[in-house]
């Protein structure tokens, strides 16, 4: 019995002396080193649905080609005020007295630029009144103030101002609002007053001796409601601005669109009986800064035929007469406009002027461009600022990276892509890769697509790409958009137009199991 | 808090457990009466034995057919190589096997031509297979793409039961033939089962995946714990049971040769308290964020895609569901060879069937009964493809009482860095054994009565 236990445990000593070294502190060098390919991305692109958007400045024309429609109204505004105002008078000096108890005289009315008028109501203003007596009476004195051109509710306009007993000055107005003036004297004349002054009669035996009365008349806040007459011929400079004119889809491209239809239609709405020239001013600013002057030509607005009566006129810029093909080649995204307004360009000729309190001239913007074009080296340079991966300290997490990237691409144009990755410090290039994102589709001869172009692309990143990825700050994008044949072709776009970007991962890890 | 308790019942139910033990070696030692757990025909040496509370029997199995510790954790190696070679040898039939059996409660005694036995054992069980596609996806070279997983068949079951049992064998044919049945009441205390596991992510091209799930995994038990009041008898006495019967029978051919077959765990458990389903069935495809340019909607296009992705598994929680489980049945077939009253050589079959798949066991050992203060067997076990398992056990009996000891791997728990399969079942139990053979013939020479067990004589088995 003892033997066989010696026995057993001369074994069992000989088994643990066989058996081998374990360590379990290898534990912290296990690497997990799972691939998988994850679908990353598909993304769809029918050019029928840019035009859902209720803010789309694409539209469809009847063929189901797409035509680029904007149109910004009121760009410019000159109202009643901005085309006619009336001064106001310097006083007319009129003197009375005993011996001459009456007095008229005709005086021309001030205004502005030559302006000649023939007739005017006034929907506003005062008439002032100053009278300075070289004595006082003992009784009340009135003066009657009379415009023998001037008609309120059908009769002459007169009106009664009363100087005070004892009292030797007099300062008072009147209103005079709905008072029509006929400037003319029959034809004869322009900007004619007929003014007359007289102490009334019942008050002339009140007169001291001697004395004078110095009436001083002024025509003040003069508003017009009609006015008719020549109105001047001056240049004034009209309001500057701005407006956004984002084209969807390509609105953060740069440059290199190039429509083979391109027009720009100012349209205005004139109830203003006079004739007026505008000098435009429009710049286009892209996404870069670039600015690009429209140069456009002056352009007539046609003088209302008569009171009441909106005249439209229509001004078409085309590549014949502008600048547009390279303005809207340029990708604006900020029109700015300037511009000033002539009044009576040709002088006094024609017709009379008229205007009315209402009457304004309105400058609408519109763009109505067949999507027909050619696209050469249209660009996008955009960077994504604060981009940062964290590797948590394991920059071997991943041994390699495959980006893939498939199109089905319905549209004829072609997308190069470059990604270059930059230094969260210095901002410099330390690495990127380019790839063709889109192959153009062939169109026929009339510029239609006639079969999806398919491209199939993949980006290996390799420990090297990856350490320059985790290190980036920033990521900038660089996209150039060509048309058919290298932005040669003239392509058309159509609503049936799809495009299919699938994109995904292929993932090599490389896990080390302590890091986690 | 709820969640983690459930959780944690799983987990220690994984970390104490054991069942489906290969018992190569308990099979033909009737020195214990814990042999009958594998065969209820199986001749008893004892008169009397009771096994007392919790200690009677304690029984640890561990089999890992995949991999041991040192095919990972050698000294001085490479673990990223060793992963994969690790991963290179494992297939759909890697299994991974940890059992617990406590005997809560056990007696015996014999009858005149019989034994009866009854009492109550606690079983805790671990049974999966090595998820062997999540091995490659993580450790090969090749084969290594998650989005080319493919989990349909990956099995695992977890349960923690009690049973109730009550075994009788009566002798036959001049006592050459002995036959057993025991019943067993079952009753469930945890329990979770993959009934499905159809998961498969692929890629039908680049830019697609395609997601398959058909998963039904059933549970009970676990959800008790997340109620407000713990109650423990009603987790210890759920509405879980069932019954299962053990079958056996041995056959005294010769002097020389006895045979011996048992069937044991047919049976079910219907599961009523506490279950709650996880069910997914849906097909879906994944082509990452979905987005229409024209529309400029990226803004949760991340979160529509990861919602897409929750709502394409459709996984839901389903409370309630009654279900019933087959327990995991086991065959064993043996033959004995008898030099003499005290040797005794032996063969043994022993197959456990899960889900429909049959995991094979091979062994030849030899029984040493000494005397019955001491016996002794050894053995050598090809254990489900897993060589190299050299068991042994005693039973040493001082006064009444009974100290047992043995493992189908002893060397496995010297050399455990090498260890695929072991087991380790020790206990006291208190054995009454009555006259001896050779008193009874005196006794019976000396009355000039004959003895019964004069056609007993040739069943080296009751020596004792």
């Amino acid at each position: 019995m003892k033997k066989y236990l010696l026995r057993v445990s001369l074994l069992g000593l000989i088994l643990v002396s066989c058996s081998k070294e374990l360590d379990f502190d290898m534990v912290d060098d296990i690497a997990i080193n799972p691939s998988g390919t994850i679908p990353l991305a598909t993304l769809t692109l029918n050019l029928g649905d840019l035009v859902n958007d209720i803010d789309s400045t694409i539209v469809v024309d009847p063929d189901n080609s797409l035509r680029i429609y904007y149109r910004q109204d009121s760009v410019f505004t000159y109202s009643a005020s901005d085309i006619l105002t009336i001064p106001d008078q310097d006083p007319f000096d009129l003197v009375v007295s005993e011996a001459q108890p009456f007095f008229r005289v005709g005086v021309a009315l001030g205004t502005i630029a030559g302006a000649q008028l023939g007739a005017a109501t006034f929907s506003s203003g005062t008439i002032g009144m100053e009278i300075v007596a070289s004595d006082s009476a003992m009784s009340d004195i009135r003066f009657e103030l009379t415009f023998y051109n001037a008609t309120l509710n059908g009769q002459t306009y007169s009106d009664t101002f009363s100087l005070e007993a004892l009292q030797r000055n007099l300062l008072d107005s009147s209103i005079i609002n709905g008072l029509t003036f006929d400037f003319s004297d029959g034809g004869t004349r322009v900007n004619y007053l007929d003014i007359g002054i007289k102490v009334l009669d019942a008050d002339t035996a009140a007169l001291p001796s001697n004395a004078t009365y110095l009436c001083g008349v002024a025509l003040k806040n003069l508003g017009l409601e009609v006015a008719s007459g020549f109105f001047g011929q001056r240049v004034q400079a009209a309001p500057s601005g701005n407006f956004n004119f984002d084209i969807n889809g390509i609105a953060n491209f740069a440059g290199g669109l190039y429509l083979t239809n391109p027009n720009l239609t100012l349209i205005t709405k004139s109830t203003v009986g006079l004739p007026i020239r505008i000098t435009t001013d429009f710049d286009g600013q892209n996404s870069e800064g670039t600015l690009v002057s429209l140069n456009a030509p002056p352009f007539n607005i046609l003088s209302s035929p008569s009171p009441g009566v909106v005249q439209e006129s229509r001004f078409s810029l085309n590549a014949n007469n502008s600048q547009i093909t390279n303005f809207l080649a340029n990708i604006p995204q900020t029109i700015l406009y300037a511009g000033n307004i002539s009044l009576n360009p040709d002088g006094n000729v024609g017709p009379p002027n008229f205007i009315a309190s209402s009457s304004n001239v309105v400058i609408d913007f519109e763009v109505s461009v067949p999507m027909e074009m050619r696209m050469e080296d249209m660009r996008l340079d955009q960077t994504i600022e604060d981009f940062s991966i964290s590797a948590g300290g394991n920059e071997d997490f991943f041994e390699k990276l495959t980006l893939y990237f498939n199109s089905e691409n319905g549209l004829p144009l072609d997308l190069n892509l470059r990604v270059v990755l930059q230094d969260s410090v210095t901002a410099d290039s330390i690495g990127g890769f380019e790839i063709g994102l889109l192959n153009a589709a062939p169109i026929d001869n009339n510029g239609r697509v006639v079969a999806p172009a398919i491209a199939d692309n993949q980006v290996v990143f390799d420990q090297t790409l990856i350490r320059a990825l985790l290190r980036s700050g920033s990521l900038r994008f660089i996209a150039s958009v060509n048309s058919t044949n290298n932005g040669q072709d003239v392509v058309k776009m159509y609503t049936d137009y799809d495009l299919v970007i699938r994109a995904a991962i292929q993932a090599n890890s490389n896990i080390k199991v302590n890091s986690l | 808090m709820k969640k983690i308790l459930s959780t944690l019942s799983l987990a220690a139910a994984i970390v104490f457990s054991a069942s489906a033990q290969s018992d190569m070696l308990l099979y033909n030692f009737n020195a214990i009466s814990q042999s009958l757990h594998t065969n209820p025909a199986m001749p008893q040496q004892t008169k009397v034995w009771v096994g007392l509370p919790a200690i009677s029997g304690l029984s640890t199995h561990y089999h890992n057919s995949g991999f041991s510790a040192v095919d990972i954790f050698e000294a001085n190696t490479d673990i990223n190589a060793n992963l994969r070679n690790v991963t290179a040898g494992l297939d759909a039939s890697s299994q991974l096997a940890v059992n617990q059996t406590v005997d809560l409660l056990g007696i015996g005694f014999s009858l005149k031509k019989g034994f009866v036995s009854l009492g109550a054992t606690q079983h805790i069980n671990l049974t999966m297979d090595i998820p062997y596609q999540l091995f490659q996806v993580m450790f090969s070279e090749n084969n290594n793409s998650i989005t080319q997983l493919d989990l349909s068949t990956f099995d695992l079951e977890i349960s923690n039961r009690t049973a109730f049992y009550l075994g009788y064998q009566h002798r036959f044919l001049n006592e050459k033939l002995t036959l057993g049945v025991r019943a067993n009441y079952l009753i469930g205390q945890q329990h979770a089962y993959i009934e499905r596991s159809n998961i498969s992510l692929t890629n039908d091209s680049t830019y697609t995946i395609n997601g398959r799930s058909d998963i039904l995994v059933r549970s009970a038990g676990a959800s008790a714990f997340e109620a407000d009041a713990i109650e423990p008898m009603n987790i210890a006495f759920a509405d879980n049971t069932g019954f299962s019967f053990n079958f056996g029978a041995h056959y005294q051919l010769s002097d020389k040769w006895s045979f011996s077959a048992s069937v044991l765990d047919i049976g079910s458990i219907t599961y009523n308290d506490y279950t709650r389903s996880y069910v997914s069935d849906s097909e879906f495809e994944f082509r990452g964020i979905e987005a229409d340019l024209a529309a400029n909607d990226f803004g949760d296009a991340v979160d529509r895609a990861v919602d897409s992705l929750e709502a394409g598994f459709n996984f839901q929680e389903v409370d309630g569901d009654s279900y019933s489980r087959s327990l995991m049945p086991r065959i064993f077939a043996a033959a004995n060879y008898h030099i003499n009253e005290k040797h005794t050589f032996g063969a043994l079959y022993h197959s456990r069937i899960w889900n429909g798949e049959a995991f094979h066991d091979f062994g030849v050992n030899y029984q040493g009964r000494l005397s019955r203060t001491f016996q002794f067997t050894a053995g050598y076990s090809m254990i489900n493809g897993t060589a190299h398992n050299i068991g042994a056990g005693f039973d040493l009996k001082l006064g009444a009482f009974q100290l047992y000891l043995m493992s189908d791997n002893i060397f496995g728990m010297v050399d455990y860095g090498g260890l695929q399969t072991t087991n380790f079942r020790f206990g006291i139990n208190l054995t009454f054994y009555g006259k001896k053979e050779k008193k009874k013939k005196q006794e019976e020479a000396k009355t000039n009565t004959p003895s019964q067990t004069n056609n007993e004589s040739n069943n080296f088995i009751n020596y004792f």
